[in-house]
């Protein structure tokens, strides 16, 4: 109407389409906003990525479900909540049309006892912001943490909302469950205790950091943790809320603590990892401190040094914790490193595919990382040596 | 290489500023868009003067292209000697080039600013200069009034406050576009806007542009659309005053020559190339009855005001 067939006016219009490509391109949808999601039972696991979400055998990599929602444009990479059957997942929201203000996030209850997984029920009326902290189902309940600050408990059979909390700012972690207590850890810098039945809280310390740990219940010393962007691990005293001790990492924890035989091991995003006593915080060893022996030029025993942040909690398995990490940054590639859990020996390591956001699991004698690569979403290590096991590619469909 | 001069410089001085003004996000993007605009601000007024003084000569100018337009070179020369350069009409594109980047910029450091996801997080860990501890900052207050600044607007407000603001920030920002009985006369509307392309091109861009990016605001983060609303309310004034220093000036000139016509110096002294041409070509007579212009109206509107005095 405006633009006739004037050069200048051509200019402006090819201006203003030039302008309208870049700054939508620049919105940027189809790629990846995330890492995978990936959980295990034990037995199968669970994967989140991308617009869809599933279901697969450990020992056989078969695919036991997949749901993926009729709307393509919404993407999953909260880990997956699977209990009874019953899966438990929210996505990561998607705008209602091309110039919609409005973002409609959901929550799925999925029936998963076949293999063609059907949805139970759909909530979109309760999360404003995205679902990134994986769902936890307890006794029929599960428990969502949303990207708005809430944490909302819901009929697992129903997604009937039971009660509703909400914090100052987003919750990224999985709560914890120990005795009718939630512990949810919020990047509003607060652990909160929460009482599952009611929603109520009981306490709340306030850290010095945001968190996106999930909190690690110690009921042997009566502690809860809490790794915090304050640089520290803090251990909570379960009833009072009070602090008890911390232990200084040198930069951001991102992830929870692995807790083993009464030793937690945590890295942060220096890639330096610890190994501290989880009664009275006492660190046994720490990356960086093994003696160095220089013998004609050649370091026999060069310091533990891994390369790239450590963003994804460790997996501890007899006597070996498995550290993967976002490798050293000049590449594309991470790093899966295993070491002897008892001195912090280096026994192996990888070079795996992709950087590795995602908390490795270890099911069926392998470790299994989860990793946006075109090498497969899935790639699982022997145990012992870091040999390659398997990979596993999204199905296309 | 755009990370490094764009995008890491925007994250930076938004995360400082939030640092330093109270961890106030609001706030810190206001003093932001003030701070681009100042920069910008030479930029805009010389091509705004540019505007309105190229306008102000269309009579000469068409004129110079009616007579010589067998003989580019000589119309060139013309050009030169009215003060004309038919570069300069493109140039009203150049603010808008110019801030092309910072937009592009503020849409994805907003984006890693107010991101709500652990890989935005992470990004933006990989941008920081070591003097700022995003440690103390987390987490970013996002919100304002009813708004999460890393959303669109669900009240669909900001996008109207965007259009709005755009289309009064063009009106006050281009020249008065010529009346149509004007160009009636000589091949009408098209064939006027086809000689002034400055023209031609503002009075579409008059239009579209807040059309366009108010339809973006309605998905952009709102953080963006505020951006967008401050830039425009800064232009509106800047525009207005640019209007009246442009207004006194011509006061000015016109003083001065009706001063000279009396035999008298007044005291008010204006450069020479900063003067409008008054006279057309002397021998394009006939071009000049059929195109008058805005200028020479407000010139003989001032001429009837002082014989009134």
């Amino acid at each position: 109407m405006f633009i006739g067939k004037r050069p200048y006016a051509r200019l402006t219009l090819l201006l203003l389409i030039l302008a309208t490509l870049a700054l939508t391109s620049c919105s940027g949808s189809a790629v990846p906003a995330n890492w995978p999601g990936l959980s295990t039972d034990g037995e199968n696991l669970y994967v989140a990525y991308g617009a869809g979400v599933l279901g697969i055998e450990a020992a056989t990599q078969d695919v036991l479900w997949s749901y993926r929602p009729e709307n393509a444009s919404l993407f999953f990479y909260a880990p997956p909540s699977v209990e009874n059957g019953r899966a438990i997942i929210g996505d990561f929201g998607a705008a209602q049309g091309l110039f919609s203000p409005q973002t409609v996030v959901s929550i799925y209850g999925l029936d998963v006892s076949d293999r063609n997984a059907q949805p139970i029920w759909t909530r979109n009326d309760l999360a404003k912001d995205r679902i990134v902290a994986g769902p936890l189902q307890v006794d029929g309940v599960a428990y969502v943490a949303t990207a708005d600050n809430l944490l909302l408990a819901l009929e697992v059979e129903t997604g009937e909302e039971l009660w509703r909390f909400a914090t100052e700012f987003s919750i990224w972690a999985t709560p914890t469950y120990y005795e009718e207590t939630l512990f949810v850890a919020s990047l509003d810098r607060h652990l909160y205790a929460i009482d599952a039945t009611d929603g109520s809280e009981k306490w709340a310390i306030e850290l010095s950091g945001a968190m996106s740990a999930e909190p690690v219940v110690n009921p042997e010393n009566n502690l809860v943790y809490a790794a915090s962007y304050d640089r520290e691990l803090h251990a909570i005293d379960i009833d009072s809320g009070n602090e008890v001790w911390a232990v200084q990492a040198t930069d951001w924890i991102w992830s929870a603590p692995a807790l083993a035989n009464g030793t937690l091991y945590f890295g942060d995003s220096s890639g330096n990892v610890f190994a501290v006593d989880a009664a009275d915080g006492e660190v046994l060893w720490e990356s960086g401190v093994h003696a160095m022996n220089t013998v004609a030029g050649v370091t026999q025993n060069p310091p533990l040094e891994i390369k790239g942040a450590i963003q994804a909690s460790p997996a501890v398995h007899n006597g070996m914790v498995y550290f993967a990490s976002l490798g050293n940054g000049a590449s594309e590639e991470g790093l899966l490193v295993a070491l002897d859990a008892a001195s912090g020996d280096e026994l192996w390591q990888v070079t795996t595919p992709a950087p590795l956001f995602a908390d490795p699991v270890i099911v069926d004698d392998v470790i299994v990382i989860a990793m946006q690569s075109e090498a497969g979403i899935l790639q699982a290590y022997e145990l012992e040596t870091g040999d390659l096991s398997w990979s596993f590619q999204a199905p296309e469909n | 290489m755009w990370d490094l001069l764009i995008i890491n410089p925007i994250t930076n001085a938004l995360l400082w500023l939030y640092a330093v003004l109270g961890n106030n996000f609001i706030l810190a993007l206001t003093v932001f868009t003030i701070f681009t605009r100042i920069i910008m601000l030479p930029l805009n007024l010389r091509q705004q003067r540019s505007m309105v003084k190229t306008q102000e000569i269309q009579p000469q100018i068409r004129a110079i292209q009616q007579k010589y337009k067998d003989n580019p070179q000589k119309m060139q020369e013309e050009f030169q000697r009215i003060g004309y350069n038919p570069a300069e009409s493109l140039s009203g594109c150049l603010p808008l080039l110019a801030t092309m980047p910072i937009l592009f910029g503020l849409f994805q450091v907003l984006r890693l600013v107010l991101g709500s996801t652990p890989q935005t997080l992470f990004e933006l860990t990989q941008r920081v200069y070591p003097g700022i501890d995003l440690t103390n900052l987390l987490p970013i207050d996002s919100t304002f009034l009813w708004l999460n600044l890393g959303q669109p607007d669900p009240l669909y407000i900001l996008p109207i406050l965007v259009f709005v603001t755009m289309f009064v920030q063009t009106k006050f920002t281009s020249p008065s576009a010529p009346k149509k009985d004007d160009s009636k006369n000589k091949g009408g509307k098209g064939k006027e806007q086809q000689d002034d392309p400055t023209a031609a091109m503002t009075q579409s861009m008059q239009y579209t542009m807040p059309i366009m990016f108010g339809f973006f605001s309605l998905s952009f983060q709102s953080g963006l659309s505020i951006y967008f609303v401050l830039s425009n309310l800064i232009g509106i004034a800047q525009g207005l005053y640019t209007r009246r220093v442009m207004a006194e000036e011509k006061e000015a000139l016109a003083r001065q020559k009706e001063l000279k016509a009396m035999g008298l110096n007044g005291g008010v002294s204006i450069p020479e190339a900063e003067m409008p041409v008054a006279d057309p070509m002397p021998d394009a007579n006939e071009t000049k009855n059929n195109t008058s212009t805005q200028g020479n109206k407000n010139q003989s509107k001032r001429k009837r005001r002082s014989a009134k005095r």
